[in-house]
Protein backbone atom coordinates (compact mmCIF):
# COMPACT_ATOMS: atom_id res chain seq x y z
CA UNK A 1 0.00 0.00 0.00
CA UNK A 2 1.46 3.44 -1.00
CA UNK A 3 2.17 5.93 1.98
CA UNK A 4 2.13 9.56 1.21
CA UNK A 5 4.04 12.26 2.28
CA UNK A 6 1.61 14.79 1.63
CA UNK A 7 2.34 18.59 1.78
CA UNK A 8 -0.09 21.70 1.41
CA UNK A 9 1.38 25.16 0.75
CA UNK A 10 -1.11 27.95 0.24
CA UNK A 11 -0.37 31.63 0.35
CA UNK A 12 -3.21 34.18 -0.09
CA UNK A 13 -2.53 37.51 -1.13
CA UNK A 14 -4.94 40.69 -1.84
CA UNK A 15 -4.29 42.74 -5.36
CA UNK A 16 -4.63 45.64 -6.00
CA UNK A 17 -8.47 45.62 -7.09
CA UNK A 18 -8.97 43.96 -4.21
CA UNK A 19 -9.15 40.31 -5.25
CA UNK A 20 -7.56 37.76 -3.61
CA UNK A 21 -5.27 35.55 -5.41
CA UNK A 22 -3.02 32.31 -4.34
CA UNK A 23 0.51 33.83 -4.79
CA UNK A 24 1.94 30.75 -3.73
CA UNK A 25 0.77 27.21 -3.93
CA UNK A 26 2.37 23.82 -3.37
CA UNK A 27 1.11 20.53 -3.15
CA UNK A 28 1.85 17.02 -3.22
CA UNK A 29 -0.64 13.94 -3.11
CA UNK A 30 -2.83 13.07 -1.39
CA UNK A 31 -3.37 16.44 -1.56
CA UNK A 32 -5.01 17.97 -4.58
CA UNK A 33 -6.05 21.36 -5.41
CA UNK A 34 -9.45 22.15 -7.70
CA UNK A 35 -9.31 25.88 -9.50
CA UNK A 36 -10.00 28.40 -6.95
CA UNK A 37 -13.18 30.58 -7.08
CA UNK A 38 -13.46 34.05 -6.41
CA UNK A 39 -16.51 34.67 -5.17
CA UNK A 40 -17.19 38.62 -5.82
CA UNK A 41 -20.13 38.82 -3.37
CA UNK A 42 -18.34 37.62 -0.56
CA UNK A 43 -15.11 39.69 -1.31
CA UNK A 44 -13.69 35.70 -0.61
CA UNK A 45 -11.67 33.33 -3.05
CA UNK A 46 -12.88 29.75 -2.26
CA UNK A 47 -10.47 26.87 -2.06
CA UNK A 48 -11.05 23.18 -2.26
CA UNK A 49 -8.78 21.20 -1.35
CA UNK A 50 -9.09 17.08 -2.68
CA UNK A 51 -8.01 14.11 -1.36
CA UNK A 52 -8.11 11.79 -4.88
CA UNK A 53 -7.33 8.62 -2.80
CA UNK A 54 -9.66 6.70 -1.09
CA UNK A 55 -8.80 8.41 2.52
CA UNK A 56 -6.01 8.48 4.96
CA UNK A 57 -4.13 5.56 5.46
CA UNK A 58 -1.28 4.00 7.98
CA UNK A 59 2.06 5.71 7.36
CA UNK A 60 0.60 8.73 5.80
CA UNK A 61 2.05 11.97 6.86
CA UNK A 62 0.29 15.22 5.85
CA UNK A 63 1.66 18.66 6.26
CA UNK A 64 -0.65 21.81 5.44
CA UNK A 65 1.08 25.16 5.92
CA UNK A 66 -1.22 28.05 4.69
CA UNK A 67 -0.68 31.88 5.27
CA UNK A 68 -3.80 34.92 4.46
CA UNK A 69 -1.68 38.38 3.93
CA UNK A 70 -3.23 41.45 4.56
CA UNK A 71 -6.43 42.39 3.10
CA UNK A 72 -6.81 38.90 1.47
CA UNK A 73 -10.04 36.79 2.19
CA UNK A 74 -9.81 33.04 1.98
CA UNK A 75 -11.79 30.05 2.47
CA UNK A 76 -10.68 26.55 2.46
CA UNK A 77 -12.93 23.48 2.25
CA UNK A 78 -12.84 19.78 1.06
CA UNK A 79 -16.10 18.00 -1.25
CA UNK A 80 -16.13 15.12 0.81
CA UNK A 81 -15.04 13.50 4.16
CA UNK A 82 -11.59 12.24 5.50
CA UNK A 83 -12.20 8.75 5.80
CA UNK A 84 -9.50 7.35 8.57
CA UNK A 85 -9.02 4.06 7.30
CA UNK A 86 -8.07 0.65 9.47
CA UNK A 87 -4.01 0.82 10.23
CA UNK A 88 -3.62 -2.90 10.94
CA UNK A 89 -0.53 -1.44 13.89
CA UNK A 90 0.41 1.48 11.60
CA UNK A 91 -1.07 5.36 11.99
CA UNK A 92 -1.24 8.40 10.31
CA UNK A 93 -0.41 11.81 11.28
CA UNK A 94 -1.74 15.49 9.84
CA UNK A 95 -0.05 18.85 10.64
CA UNK A 96 -1.46 22.01 9.58
CA UNK A 97 -0.68 25.42 10.23
CA UNK A 98 -2.38 28.51 9.86
CA UNK A 99 -1.07 32.12 9.43
CA UNK A 100 -3.96 35.12 9.26
CA UNK A 101 -2.38 38.77 9.04
CA UNK A 102 -4.20 41.54 10.31
CA UNK A 103 -7.00 42.44 8.25
CA UNK A 104 -6.95 39.24 6.65
CA UNK A 105 -9.73 37.14 6.87
CA UNK A 106 -9.73 32.88 6.73
CA UNK A 107 -12.18 29.93 7.00
CA UNK A 108 -10.95 26.37 7.46
CA UNK A 109 -14.31 24.60 6.64
CA UNK A 110 -13.84 20.61 5.93
CA UNK A 111 -16.12 17.70 5.67
CA UNK A 112 -16.31 15.36 9.05
CA UNK A 113 -13.28 13.21 10.08
CA UNK A 114 -14.32 9.53 9.93
CA UNK A 115 -12.81 7.03 11.92
CA UNK A 116 -12.88 3.78 10.41
CA UNK A 117 -12.53 0.49 12.78
CA UNK A 118 -8.80 -0.03 13.98
CA UNK A 119 -7.23 3.50 12.69
CA UNK A 120 -4.76 5.74 14.55
CA UNK A 121 -4.51 9.11 13.54
CA UNK A 122 -3.37 12.21 14.83
CA UNK A 123 -3.92 15.45 13.83
CA UNK A 124 -2.11 18.52 15.27
CA UNK A 125 -3.64 22.11 14.23
CA UNK A 126 -1.61 25.50 15.46
CA UNK A 127 -3.51 28.61 14.03
CA UNK A 128 -1.86 32.02 14.67
CA UNK A 129 -4.07 34.80 14.21
CA UNK A 130 -2.44 38.69 14.53
CA UNK A 131 -4.80 41.00 16.26
CA UNK A 132 -6.98 42.20 13.45
CA UNK A 133 -7.09 39.19 11.65
CA UNK A 134 -10.72 37.07 11.43
CA UNK A 135 -11.16 33.16 11.71
CA UNK A 136 -14.11 30.90 11.73
CA UNK A 137 -12.06 27.71 11.91
CA UNK A 138 -14.32 24.51 12.28
CA UNK A 139 -12.93 20.86 13.01
CA UNK A 140 -15.90 18.11 12.29
CA UNK A 141 -15.66 14.30 13.77
CA UNK A 142 -18.37 11.69 13.17
CA UNK A 143 -18.43 8.37 15.41
CA UNK A 144 -17.74 6.21 12.47
CA UNK A 145 -19.27 4.62 9.86
CA UNK A 146 -23.13 4.45 11.51
CA UNK A 147 -24.35 3.93 8.13
CA UNK A 148 -22.61 0.70 8.15
CA UNK A 149 -23.33 -0.18 12.08
CA UNK A 150 -19.50 0.94 13.02
CA UNK A 151 -18.96 3.32 15.18
CA UNK A 152 -16.92 4.25 18.11
CA UNK A 153 -14.13 1.55 17.26
CA UNK A 154 -10.60 3.69 16.05
CA UNK A 155 -7.42 2.26 17.87
CA UNK A 156 -6.27 6.07 18.95
CA UNK A 157 -7.57 9.41 17.82
CA UNK A 158 -5.71 12.34 18.80
CA UNK A 159 -7.16 15.85 17.47
CA UNK A 160 -5.24 18.91 18.86
CA UNK A 161 -5.67 22.31 18.29
CA UNK A 162 -3.80 25.61 19.71
CA UNK A 163 -5.13 29.19 18.59
CA UNK A 164 -2.94 32.21 18.93
CA UNK A 165 -4.08 35.83 18.98
CA UNK A 166 -1.04 37.76 18.54
CA UNK A 167 1.24 35.10 20.01
CA UNK A 168 -0.75 34.72 22.94
CA UNK A 169 -2.14 31.07 23.65
CA UNK A 170 -6.00 32.02 23.91
CA UNK A 171 -7.31 27.85 23.39
CA UNK A 172 -6.04 24.87 23.70
CA UNK A 173 -8.06 21.58 23.11
CA UNK A 174 -7.04 17.96 23.00
CA UNK A 175 -9.28 15.23 22.23
CA UNK A 176 -7.46 11.86 23.09
CA UNK A 177 -10.36 9.87 24.22
CA UNK A 178 -11.13 6.29 23.43
CA UNK A 179 -14.36 5.53 21.16
CA UNK A 180 -15.69 3.67 23.99
CA UNK A 181 -15.20 6.64 26.79
CA UNK A 182 -16.69 9.09 23.96
CA UNK A 183 -19.74 6.62 23.48
CA UNK A 184 -20.27 5.89 27.09
CA UNK A 185 -20.45 10.08 27.68
CA UNK A 186 -22.77 10.46 24.64
CA UNK A 187 -24.97 8.13 26.53
CA UNK A 188 -24.69 9.67 29.15
CA UNK A 189 -25.51 13.12 27.94
CA UNK A 190 -28.34 11.74 25.81
CA UNK A 191 -26.91 12.76 22.12
CA UNK A 192 -27.47 9.00 21.27
CA UNK A 193 -25.20 6.16 19.68
CA UNK A 194 -24.58 8.90 16.57
CA UNK A 195 -23.37 11.77 18.13
CA UNK A 196 -21.79 13.71 15.76
CA UNK A 197 -19.08 16.78 17.14
CA UNK A 198 -18.38 20.24 15.56
CA UNK A 199 -15.82 22.27 17.01
CA UNK A 200 -15.23 25.84 15.98
CA UNK A 201 -13.07 29.38 16.96
CA UNK A 202 -14.50 32.59 15.52
CA UNK A 203 -11.98 35.25 15.83
CA UNK A 204 -13.67 38.72 14.21
CA UNK A 205 -13.69 42.16 15.19
CA UNK A 206 -16.83 43.06 13.45
CA UNK A 207 -18.70 40.42 15.33
CA UNK A 208 -17.33 42.02 18.77
CA UNK A 209 -19.03 45.49 18.21
CA UNK A 210 -22.41 44.35 17.89
CA UNK A 211 -23.38 40.97 19.76
CA UNK A 212 -27.02 40.82 18.40
CA UNK A 213 -25.47 37.57 16.35
CA UNK A 214 -25.56 35.69 19.59
CA UNK A 215 -29.17 35.85 20.34
CA UNK A 216 -30.46 33.74 17.23
CA UNK A 217 -27.03 31.82 17.32
CA UNK A 218 -27.48 29.92 20.78
CA UNK A 219 -31.32 29.32 19.75
CA UNK A 220 -30.44 26.74 17.67
CA UNK A 221 -29.67 24.93 20.54
CA UNK A 222 -32.66 22.15 20.08
CA UNK A 223 -34.30 19.20 18.87
CA UNK A 224 -31.29 17.37 20.13
CA UNK A 225 -28.46 19.55 18.48
CA UNK A 226 -26.09 20.69 21.72
CA UNK A 227 -24.46 24.40 20.83
CA UNK A 228 -22.83 26.30 23.06
CA UNK A 229 -21.23 29.76 22.16
CA UNK A 230 -18.86 31.28 24.73
CA UNK A 231 -16.03 34.16 24.77
CA UNK A 232 -12.37 33.28 24.55
CA UNK A 233 -10.26 34.93 26.74
CA UNK A 234 -8.86 37.32 24.21
CA UNK A 235 -10.76 38.31 20.91
CA UNK A 236 -12.73 35.60 19.69
CA UNK A 237 -15.33 32.68 20.58
CA UNK A 238 -15.60 29.08 20.97
CA UNK A 239 -18.35 26.93 19.61
CA UNK A 240 -19.23 23.93 20.03
CA UNK A 241 -21.77 21.78 19.20
CA UNK A 242 -22.63 18.22 19.45
CA UNK A 243 -25.66 16.52 16.87
CA UNK A 244 -27.72 13.03 16.85
CA UNK A 245 -26.17 12.87 13.30
CA UNK A 246 -24.11 14.17 10.50
CA UNK A 247 -27.01 15.47 8.77
CA UNK A 248 -28.22 17.90 11.76
CA UNK A 249 -24.62 18.70 12.63
CA UNK A 250 -24.06 20.08 8.64
CA UNK A 251 -27.66 21.60 9.32
CA UNK A 252 -26.75 23.59 12.62
CA UNK A 253 -23.19 24.27 10.84
CA UNK A 254 -25.19 26.29 8.20
CA UNK A 255 -27.29 28.04 10.09
CA UNK A 256 -24.90 29.03 12.57
CA UNK A 257 -22.89 30.09 9.38
CA UNK A 258 -26.40 31.93 7.80
CA UNK A 259 -26.41 33.68 11.46
CA UNK A 260 -22.74 34.91 11.35
CA UNK A 261 -22.35 35.90 7.85
CA UNK A 262 -25.47 39.05 8.52
CA UNK A 263 -21.83 40.57 10.20
CA UNK A 264 -19.07 39.22 8.78
CA UNK A 265 -20.00 38.93 4.92
CA UNK A 266 -17.31 36.64 4.26
CA UNK A 267 -19.40 33.79 5.37
CA UNK A 268 -21.87 34.20 3.15
CA UNK A 269 -19.12 32.42 0.40
CA UNK A 270 -20.86 28.83 -0.09
CA UNK A 271 -18.22 25.96 0.20
CA UNK A 272 -20.37 23.91 -2.19
CA UNK A 273 -19.90 26.13 -4.91
CA UNK A 274 -17.38 24.62 -6.65
CA UNK B 1 -26.73 2.32 33.41
CA UNK B 2 -26.62 0.52 36.60
CA UNK B 3 -24.23 2.27 38.94
CA UNK B 4 -22.58 -1.21 39.38
CA UNK B 5 -22.03 -1.70 35.81
CA UNK B 6 -17.93 -1.32 35.26
CA UNK B 7 -17.19 0.63 32.29
CA UNK B 8 -12.89 0.16 31.71
CA UNK B 9 -12.28 3.67 30.79
CA UNK B 10 -8.68 2.46 29.55
CA UNK B 11 -7.22 5.69 28.39
CA UNK B 12 -7.69 7.17 31.60
CA UNK B 13 -6.64 4.54 33.67
CA UNK B 14 -10.34 5.00 35.38
CA UNK B 15 -13.37 2.69 35.65
CA UNK B 16 -16.60 3.34 37.19
CA UNK B 17 -16.18 0.36 39.99
CA UNK B 18 -13.13 1.70 41.29
CA UNK B 19 -10.17 -0.96 41.32
CA UNK B 20 -8.78 -2.26 44.25
CA UNK B 21 -5.32 0.07 44.46
CA UNK B 22 -2.60 0.20 47.00
CA UNK B 23 -3.82 2.32 49.52
CA UNK B 24 -1.20 5.02 50.66
CA UNK B 25 -0.47 5.41 53.93
CA UNK B 26 -0.16 8.87 54.48
CA UNK B 27 2.37 8.31 57.39
CA UNK B 28 5.33 7.64 55.08
CA UNK B 29 4.68 10.91 52.82
CA UNK B 30 7.73 13.00 53.11
CA UNK B 31 9.11 10.61 56.28
CA UNK B 32 11.50 8.11 56.27
CA UNK B 33 11.08 4.68 57.97
CA UNK B 34 11.63 3.59 61.58
CA UNK B 35 14.03 0.89 61.95
CA UNK B 36 12.04 -1.75 62.55
CA UNK B 37 10.33 -1.83 59.27
CA UNK B 38 7.28 0.80 59.92
CA UNK B 39 6.44 3.61 59.38
CA UNK B 40 7.79 6.65 60.94
CA UNK B 41 5.48 8.93 62.21
CA UNK B 42 5.04 12.27 60.57
CA UNK B 43 7.96 14.64 61.56
CA UNK B 44 7.67 18.08 63.06
CA UNK B 45 7.57 19.37 59.73
CA UNK B 46 5.34 17.41 57.99
CA UNK B 47 3.12 18.06 60.47
CA UNK B 48 3.37 21.54 59.60
CA UNK B 49 2.27 21.26 55.88
CA UNK B 50 -0.15 18.95 56.70
CA UNK B 51 -2.25 21.16 58.76
CA UNK B 52 -1.25 23.81 56.40
CA UNK B 53 -2.91 22.09 53.64
CA UNK B 54 -6.00 21.23 55.65
CA UNK B 55 -6.52 25.04 55.87
CA UNK B 56 -6.43 25.75 52.65
CA UNK B 57 -8.45 22.89 51.65
CA UNK B 58 -11.03 23.08 54.44
CA UNK B 59 -14.53 24.87 52.94
CA UNK B 60 -13.75 27.44 56.13
CA UNK B 61 -10.87 28.73 53.41
CA UNK B 62 -12.21 31.40 51.68
CA UNK B 63 -11.02 30.80 48.17
CA UNK B 64 -14.77 31.70 46.97
CA UNK B 65 -15.71 27.68 45.49
CA UNK B 66 -18.69 27.69 47.74
CA UNK B 67 -19.67 29.63 45.09
CA UNK B 68 -19.07 27.76 41.78
CA UNK B 69 -20.40 24.27 40.49
CA UNK B 70 -17.69 23.90 37.86
CA UNK B 71 -20.45 23.66 35.03
CA UNK B 72 -22.59 20.75 37.19
CA UNK B 73 -25.48 23.21 37.49
CA UNK B 74 -25.39 23.61 33.64
CA UNK B 75 -25.66 19.78 33.11
CA UNK B 76 -28.66 19.67 35.70
CA UNK B 77 -30.43 22.45 33.47
CA UNK B 78 -29.97 20.51 30.54
CA UNK B 79 -31.35 17.62 32.19
CA UNK B 80 -28.12 15.17 31.90
CA UNK B 81 -27.36 14.81 35.96
CA UNK B 82 -30.40 13.98 37.32
CA UNK B 83 -29.69 11.82 39.95
CA UNK B 84 -26.72 10.28 42.64
CA UNK B 85 -26.69 7.71 39.14
CA UNK B 86 -26.19 10.07 36.77
CA UNK B 87 -24.10 12.22 38.80
CA UNK B 88 -22.05 9.39 39.08
CA UNK B 89 -21.22 9.23 35.37
CA UNK B 90 -20.03 12.94 35.63
CA UNK B 91 -17.69 11.97 38.03
CA UNK B 92 -16.01 8.76 36.84
CA UNK B 93 -16.36 10.21 33.13
CA UNK B 94 -16.03 13.77 33.35
CA UNK B 95 -14.59 14.87 36.32
CA UNK B 96 -11.99 12.37 37.75
CA UNK B 97 -10.47 12.10 33.52
CA UNK B 98 -10.18 15.96 33.27
CA UNK B 99 -8.48 15.99 36.72
CA UNK B 100 -5.92 13.50 35.70
CA UNK B 101 -5.21 15.04 32.20
CA UNK B 102 -5.81 18.88 32.71
CA UNK B 103 -5.83 20.04 36.69
CA UNK B 104 -3.35 17.94 38.32
CA UNK B 105 -0.72 17.78 35.73
CA UNK B 106 -1.18 21.54 35.77
CA UNK B 107 0.01 21.47 39.24
CA UNK B 108 2.15 19.25 39.06
CA UNK B 109 4.18 20.90 36.71
CA UNK B 110 3.22 24.36 38.09
CA UNK B 111 4.78 22.72 41.65
CA UNK B 112 8.16 22.16 39.87
CA UNK B 113 8.66 25.10 38.39
CA UNK B 114 7.94 26.96 41.61
CA UNK B 115 10.99 24.70 42.88
CA UNK B 116 12.84 25.83 39.77
CA UNK B 117 11.61 29.14 40.33
CA UNK B 118 11.40 28.88 36.49
CA UNK B 119 9.05 31.84 35.89
CA UNK B 120 8.49 31.55 32.14
CA UNK B 121 7.56 28.50 32.61
CA UNK B 122 4.92 29.35 35.14
CA UNK B 123 3.23 32.26 32.98
CA UNK B 124 3.27 29.24 30.52
CA UNK B 125 1.34 27.21 32.58
CA UNK B 126 -0.99 30.40 33.66
CA UNK B 127 -1.85 30.92 30.08
CA UNK B 128 -2.20 27.42 29.06
CA UNK B 129 -4.79 26.72 32.67
CA UNK B 130 -6.76 29.51 30.39
CA UNK B 131 -6.64 28.63 27.62
CA UNK B 132 -7.63 24.90 28.26
CA UNK B 133 -11.07 26.15 29.86
CA UNK B 134 -13.01 27.08 26.34
CA UNK B 135 -15.65 28.19 28.78
CA UNK B 136 -15.82 31.55 29.73
CA UNK B 137 -17.53 30.61 33.39
CA UNK B 138 -15.09 27.69 34.03
CA UNK B 139 -12.21 29.42 32.61
CA UNK B 140 -13.27 32.94 35.24
CA UNK B 141 -13.97 30.29 38.03
CA UNK B 142 -10.51 28.85 37.75
CA UNK B 143 -9.02 32.38 37.52
CA UNK B 144 -10.80 33.90 40.51
CA UNK B 145 -10.63 31.12 42.90
CA UNK B 146 -6.21 31.00 41.94
CA UNK B 147 -6.45 34.86 42.57
CA UNK B 148 -8.27 34.69 46.11
CA UNK B 149 -5.67 31.76 47.14
CA UNK B 150 -2.28 33.18 45.70
CA UNK B 151 -3.21 36.81 47.43
CA UNK B 152 -5.00 34.77 50.80
CA UNK B 153 -1.24 33.07 50.40
CA UNK B 154 1.06 36.11 50.51
CA UNK B 155 -1.29 37.89 52.85
CA UNK B 156 -1.51 35.40 55.42
CA UNK B 157 2.33 33.79 54.66
CA UNK B 158 4.27 36.68 53.05
CA UNK B 159 6.71 33.84 52.08
CA UNK B 160 8.81 35.66 49.10
CA UNK B 161 7.66 32.83 46.33
CA UNK B 162 4.20 34.23 46.73
CA UNK B 163 5.26 37.46 46.91
CA UNK B 164 6.96 37.62 43.57
CA UNK B 165 4.73 35.65 41.90
CA UNK B 166 2.39 38.05 42.63
CA UNK B 167 4.33 40.67 41.40
CA UNK B 168 5.41 38.78 38.27
CA UNK B 169 1.44 38.04 37.54
CA UNK B 170 0.20 41.14 38.05
CA UNK B 171 3.56 42.80 35.82
CA UNK B 172 3.01 40.31 32.66
CA UNK B 173 -0.55 39.98 33.26
CA UNK B 174 -0.88 36.39 33.74
CA UNK B 175 -4.34 34.76 33.97
CA UNK B 176 -4.52 33.17 37.77
CA UNK B 177 -5.33 29.48 37.71
CA UNK B 178 -6.68 27.61 40.91
CA UNK B 179 -4.12 24.60 40.08
CA UNK B 180 -0.94 27.05 39.80
CA UNK B 181 -2.14 28.54 42.97
CA UNK B 182 -2.48 25.05 44.77
CA UNK B 183 1.36 24.48 43.47
CA UNK B 184 2.05 28.03 45.14
CA UNK B 185 0.45 27.00 48.45
CA UNK B 186 2.22 23.42 48.83
CA UNK B 187 5.81 24.82 48.05
CA UNK B 188 5.20 28.00 50.41
CA UNK B 189 4.53 25.38 52.98
CA UNK B 190 6.69 22.95 51.77
CA UNK B 191 4.40 20.20 51.03
CA UNK B 192 5.15 17.43 48.73
CA UNK B 193 4.04 16.92 44.67
CA UNK B 194 1.60 13.93 46.16
CA UNK B 195 0.35 16.13 48.88
CA UNK B 196 -0.70 18.81 46.27
CA UNK B 197 -2.08 16.92 44.12
CA UNK B 198 -4.14 15.42 46.53
CA UNK B 199 -5.09 17.91 48.25
CA UNK B 200 -6.44 19.13 44.82
CA UNK B 201 -8.38 16.24 44.34
CA UNK B 202 -9.92 15.72 47.07
CA UNK B 203 -10.56 19.87 46.89
CA UNK B 204 -12.09 19.42 43.37
CA UNK B 205 -14.18 16.57 44.27
CA UNK B 206 -15.32 17.59 47.38
CA UNK B 207 -16.63 20.95 46.36
CA UNK B 208 -18.30 19.31 43.07
CA UNK B 209 -20.25 17.16 45.77
CA UNK B 210 -20.98 20.04 48.20
CA UNK B 211 -22.46 22.04 44.80
CA UNK B 212 -24.63 18.73 43.92
CA UNK B 213 -26.07 18.41 47.37
CA UNK B 214 -27.73 22.13 46.53
CA UNK B 215 -28.62 21.74 42.83
CA UNK B 216 -29.85 17.61 43.37
CA UNK B 217 -32.07 15.35 45.53
CA UNK B 218 -28.68 13.93 47.42
CA UNK B 219 -28.10 13.61 50.59
CA UNK B 220 -25.25 13.62 52.86
CA UNK B 221 -24.71 9.74 53.07
CA UNK B 222 -25.03 9.78 49.38
CA UNK B 223 -22.60 12.23 48.67
CA UNK B 224 -20.34 11.31 51.22
CA UNK B 225 -20.42 7.70 49.28
CA UNK B 226 -19.45 8.75 46.27
CA UNK B 227 -16.58 10.57 47.55
CA UNK B 228 -15.11 7.77 49.31
CA UNK B 229 -15.18 5.93 45.71
CA UNK B 230 -13.31 9.26 44.38
CA UNK B 231 -11.30 8.72 47.08
CA UNK B 232 -10.65 5.15 46.56
CA UNK B 233 -9.35 6.08 42.66
CA UNK B 234 -6.98 8.78 43.58
CA UNK B 235 -3.93 7.01 44.24
CA UNK B 236 -3.80 5.90 40.38
CA UNK B 237 -5.02 8.68 39.11
CA UNK B 238 -2.46 10.75 40.92
CA UNK B 239 0.07 9.15 39.78
CA UNK B 240 -0.56 8.76 36.31
CA UNK B 241 -1.03 12.42 36.19
CA UNK B 242 2.63 13.28 37.34
CA UNK B 243 3.59 11.94 33.97
CA UNK B 244 1.30 13.90 31.20
CA UNK B 245 3.90 16.14 29.91
CA UNK B 246 2.61 19.68 28.83
CA UNK B 247 1.79 18.61 25.24
CA UNK B 248 -0.11 16.28 26.57
CA UNK B 249 -2.41 18.04 28.81
CA UNK B 250 -6.27 18.41 28.19
CA UNK B 251 -9.54 17.10 28.05
CA UNK B 252 -12.70 16.60 25.73
CA UNK B 253 -16.06 17.21 27.29
CA UNK B 254 -18.35 19.05 24.93
CA UNK B 255 -21.83 18.63 26.71
CA UNK B 256 -20.14 20.08 29.78
CA UNK B 257 -18.48 23.24 27.80
CA UNK B 258 -22.34 23.52 26.21
CA UNK B 259 -23.67 23.42 29.11
CA UNK B 260 -21.24 26.01 31.17
CA UNK B 261 -21.65 28.65 28.04
CA UNK B 262 -25.63 27.88 28.32
CA UNK B 263 -25.39 28.57 31.79
CA UNK B 264 -24.00 31.92 31.22
CA UNK B 265 -27.13 33.01 30.25
CA UNK B 266 -29.42 31.30 31.85
CA UNK B 267 -32.69 33.05 33.31
CA UNK B 268 -31.84 31.56 36.37
CA UNK B 269 -28.98 30.37 38.70
CA UNK B 270 -27.94 29.57 41.88
CA UNK B 271 -23.86 28.98 41.12
CA UNK B 272 -21.75 31.68 39.10
CA UNK B 273 -20.57 28.54 37.05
Amino acid sequence: MAEFNGHLVLQAEARANGRTVLAAQSFRAPFHLSKPYWDEDARTLLVQVVNPTAGILAGDRLESEIAVAAGASLLVTAPSASRLFQMNGGSAECRQHFVVAKDAWLEVMPEPLVPHRGCSYRQVTRVEVEPGGGLFFADLLMPGRVGHGEAWVWDQLTLEIDVRLGRELILRERLHQSGEELRAMAEWAGSGPGACFGNAVLIGEELANDEAWKKPLVALHRDGLWLGLSRLRLGGWSLKMVAPDGIRLRQGLREVRQILAARSPRLACDPRKL
Amino acid sequence: MSSDKAINTEAVGVALVAPEVERVDPNTLGAGKASWGQAAPPSDASAAWICSLLQVGDSFYPTGSYAHSFGLEGLVQEGVVRDRVTLREFIFRSVLPALRCVELPLAAHAWQAFGQENWSKIGELCQLSAALKASQELRTASANIGRQRAELMALLNPHALAVEYLRRAEESGWPFSASVSAALEGRVHGAPQVAVLSSVYYASVASLLSAAMKVLRLGQNASQSLLTEALVAAPAIIAAAGEVSMDQIGWFNPWLDIAAARHETADSRMFIS
